[in-house]
C-alpha cells in the first residue's frame, strides 16, 4: 500500500474535492473576480465533499499510502469540519461584502484550511500530521489578519502566527524524540514504545504542548482571547470549531494507538491541564464585557471538560468525545453565525460589546432567540444539545471514576450558567441602546441559523438520534 | 565522522546562543547563518548530503537575502555609513569568522576523504526523489497547497492600498 494508484485514492475523494476546488477557485479569481461566483463555488465544494463522503463510505477503513488512514471515525470528524466550513463560508458573504476589494481570496483560504483540517484528522504518519497542521494553520494566519485596516485584526494574525510557530517547534521536537526511540514516523509503529522510556514520555509531553496550543488548554491558552477578539467573526468561528475538531481527532488517534499515554505521569499531567482549563476558563469568563472574549474563555473551559472523555478513549471508546464535540460545534457555530449577521468586516464591535447587544430582542426577536438558544446550549441546560453533551461526558467520567475532574465540571458548569445567562439577559433588556433600528438578516445566514437552532433543539429533545 | 558531528553540533549551539543574545539584528543574522551552516554540516556528517545542500541554499541563502534587504533599507546617508562601520568592528566578526572557518575545515575534510558516514552510505538525490514521488507524493502535493495559501496571503498583506487598488479593478 505504499505506492499510489488511482483506485487507492477513492477514500480521499472528499479531500481531493476540497483541494481541487481551492485550485479551481484560484483560477477563477485570476480570470473573473466575482464575489457571488466564488461564494457559490465554495458552497458547492463543501456540499460536494459531504456528498462524496457518503459515496465512498462503504470500503472503509482504508489506508492511503503511508500517510493517510481513513475510517468511520475519520468520517465523523470530516463531517464536523465540513459542517463548520459550510457555515463559515455561508455567513461570510454578507460579512466580507463591505471589504473594499479582494474579497474572493477569503473563500480560497477557508477551503485550504478546511482541507488541512481533514488531512490532519486522517493522518497516520507524522509527516501527514505536521503538513496537515500547517496546511490548516497557514491560511488562518492570513484570515485572522484579513481586515488589514483594523489594528486588532493584524495583531490577532501576528499573535497566532508567532505562537503557532512556537507550538509547532514543540510538536516537531516531540516527534523527533519519539522517532529517536522507535525509529519510525508511522503512528502504528509508535505502539511499540516501551512503557518506561523517558525519551518517549518527554516526546509525548512535547506533542501534547504542540497540539494543546491549538485546543487552548490552560498553560497554552493566552493567545485565545486576543485572537478570538481580533480575528474577523467567521474566522473566529472556524478557529473555535473546525480547527479544534481536527486536533481532537488526531489526539484521539494518538491516545488510542500509543499505549504510553496511559502512563501515570502523563495521565496526571492531562488531568492537571484539564482541571486548570476548566477553572481558569470559567473564572476569567465571568468578568468579560466582550462576547468574543467570553466565548474564547468558555471554549477553554469546554476543552477542559472534554479532557474527561479524551483521557479514557483507549478503554471506553470515543463515543462520548463525539457527542460532546458535536454539541459544542453546533452551539458555537450557531452563536457565531448570529454574531456574523450583526457585523461586517470593517467593524466587529456591533456583535462583540455587550452594550451593542443590549435589547437585541426588540430589534430582531428571532436572532436574539437563536443566540440565546446557542448560549443556553453551551451552558448545558436540558432540552438543548449542550445538555446531551454534558450528560455523555458525565456518564464516561463516572464510568472511569474521575471524581476530581467531575467535581470541577460541576463547579465550572455552575459558573458557566451565571455568565451565559448574563448575556442572555442583556439580549432581552430594554433601553440603553443607541441603535433602535431593526436588523436585517441576509437570507443565507437566516437559513443556516435556523438549521443550527433546529439541530440544537432536535438533539436536546431526541438525544437517541445522536447517542 | 563522530568528531565532525559533535564539533558541528557544538558550533550550532554556540552560534544559536550568540544569535539569541546579540543586541544588534545584523550580528544576530550573522550568527544565524553560521548556525544553519553547521546544521548543514551535520547533515553531511550523518550521510544526507542532499538535505545539507538544501539547508545551505534555502535557509542560509534566504538569510543572505534578508541581509541585503536590511542594507538596502538602511543605506540612506552618512549616518547609516557610520552605523555600518560600527557593525564591522573586529569584536563583531572575529568569532563568526573562527566558527565558519572551522565549518569550512570540516567540509573540506569530508570532501577529501571518503570514510563511511554515521549511517553507512550516503542517501543519494535519486533515493530522495523516489521517496518523495513514491510513498510521500501526497505530502508533496499538500505542501504545494501550503505554498499556494502562503502566496495568496503574501499577496493580500503586501499590496499597497486596498481602496486605491479596488478602484482600478
Amino acid at each position: 500500500m505504499t505506492t499510489l494508484t488511482l483506485a487507492s485514492l477513492t477514500p480521499l475523494v472528499p479531500v481531493l474535492v476540497m483541494s481541487g476546488s481551492a485550485v479551481l477557485l484560484m483560477l477563477l479569481i485570476s480570470f473573473v473576480r466575482s464575489h457571488l461566483l466564488t461564494l457559490l463555488l465554495g458552497l458547492t465544494a463543501v456540499v460536494a465533499a459531504m456528498a462524496s463522503m457518503s459515496l465512498v463510505g462503504q470500503n472503509l477503513p482504508a489506508q492511503v499510502t503511508l500517510l493517510i488512514y481513513v475510517d468511520g471515525s475519520t468520517h465523523f470528524y470530516w463531517s464536523m469540519i465540513l459542517l463548520s466550513t459550510l457555515v463559515c463560508i455561508g455567513v461570510s458573504h454578507a460579512y466580507v461584502r463591505s471589504a473594499p476589494s479582494f474579497r474572493e481570496e477569503w473563500y480560497l483560504l477557508l477551503l485550504v484550511a478546511a482541507c488541512g483540517g481533514m488531512v490532519l484528522a486522517a493522518s497516520s504518519h507524522m509527516a501527514a500530521l505536521f503538513i496537515g497542521l500547517e496546511l490548516m494553520s497557514v491560511p488562518l494566519y492570513g484570515l485572522a489578519a484579513f481586515a488589514l485596516k483594523n489594528k486588532r485584526s493584524l495583531e490577532a494574525g501576528i499573535k497566532y502566527l508567532v505562537l503557532s510557530a512556537t507550538a509547532s517547534a514543540f510538536l516537531l521536537f516531540g516527534i523527533a524524540l519519539i522517532y529517536a526511540e522507535t525509529g519510525s514516523l508511522l503512528l502504528a509503529q509508535w505502539a511499540s514504545l516501551p512503557v518506561d522510556s523517558s525519551l518517549g514520555l518527554l516526546g509525548c509531553a512535547m506533542i501534547l504542548i504542540g497540539l494543546g496550543f491549538k485546543l487552548s488548554w490552560v498553560p497554552f491558552h493566552t493567545w485565545t482571547p486576543d485572537v478570538y477578539q481580533g480575528a474577523p467573526m467567521p474566522v473566529t468561528a472556524f478557529l473555535a470549531t473546525a480547527s479544534k475538531v481536527a486536533v481532537v481527532a488526531v489526539l484521539v488517534r494518538l491516545f488510542i494507538q500509543v499505549p504510553l499515554w496511559q502512563d501515570n505521569a502523563l495521565a496526571m499531567l492531562l488531568a492537571l491541564v484539564g482541571g486548570a482549563s476548566i477553572l481558569l476558563g470559567n473564572l476569567l469568563a465571568i468578568s468579560q464585557t466582550s462576547l468574543k472574549r467570553l466565548l474564547a474563555y468558555s471554549s477553554i473551559a469546554h476543552f477542559g471538560y472534554l479532557m474527561i472523555a479524551l483521557t479514557i478513549v483507549a478503554q471506553h471508546g470515543s463515543r462520548s468525545v463525539w457527542v460532546y464535540l458535536a454539541t459544542y460545534v453546533i452551539a458555537t457555530l450557531s452563536a457565531f453565525a448570529v454574531l456574523s449577521s450583526l457585523t461586517g468586516i470593517k467593524d466587529d464591535t456591533q456583535g462583540d460589546r455587550f452594550e451593542a447587544l443590549r435589547g437585541l430582542y426588540q430589534r430582531n426577536p428571532l436572532l436574539a432567540l437563536a443566540l440565546a438558544l446557542s448560549l443556553i446550549s453551551m451552558a448545558g441546560i436540558p432540552l438543548t444539545a449542550g445538555f446531551v453533551g454534558k450528560f455523555a461526558l458525565f456518564a464516561s467520567g463516572v464510568a472511569s471514576g474521575q471524581w476530581v475532574l467531575l467535581l470541577l465540571v460541576v463547579a465550572g458548569s455552575a459558573i458557566g450558567i451565571y455568565y451565559y445567562l448574563r448575556v442572555v439577559s442583556v439580549l432581552f433588556q430594554r433601553g440603553g441602546q443607541t441603535l433602535t433600528a431593526g436588523v436585517n438578516v441576509p437570507t443565507l445566514n437566516g437559513i443556516l441559523i435556523a438549521a443550527l437552532s433546529f439541530m440544537t433543539l432536535a438533539i436536546g429533545i431526541w438525544p437517541d438520534f445522536l447517542i | 565522522m563522530e568528531i565532525a558531528f559533535y564539533s558541528a553540533g557544538t558550533i550550532a549551539v554556540i552560534a544559536t546562543l550568540k544569535m539569541l543574545f546579540s543586541h544588534d539584528p545584523v550580528h544576530g543574522l550573522l550568527y544565524l547563518v553560521i548556525s544553519l551552516l553547521s546544521v548543514a554540516v551535520i547533515y553531511f556528517a550523518v550521510g544526507a548530503p542532499f538535505a545539507g545542500v538544501l539547508e545551505m541554499i534555502v535557509y542560509a541563502g534566504a538569510i543572505m537575502v534578508l541581509f541585503v534587504f536590511v542594507v538596502m533599507m538602511l543605506n540612506l546617508g552618512e549616518a547609516t555609513i557610520a552605523m555600518e562601520k560600527a557593525w564591522l568592528q573586529p569584536r563583531a566578526w572575529v568569532l563568526p569568522v573562527i566558527l565558519s572557518s572551522l565549518l569550512l575545515g570540516l567540509m573540506v575534510s569530508f570532501l577529501a576523504n571518503t570514510q563511511p558516514h554515521l549511517i553507512g552510505t550516503d542517501v543519494s538525490i535519486k533515493q530522495v526523489g523516489i521517496a518523495l514521488y513514491g510513498p510521500y507524493i501526497l505530502a508533496v502535493e499538500l505542501a504545494s497547497l501550503i505554498l499556494l495559501a502562503a502566496l495568496v496571503i503574501a499577496f493580500h498583506l503586501g499590496r499597497r492600498d486596498e481602496d486605491a487598488e479596488g478602484k482600478t479593478q
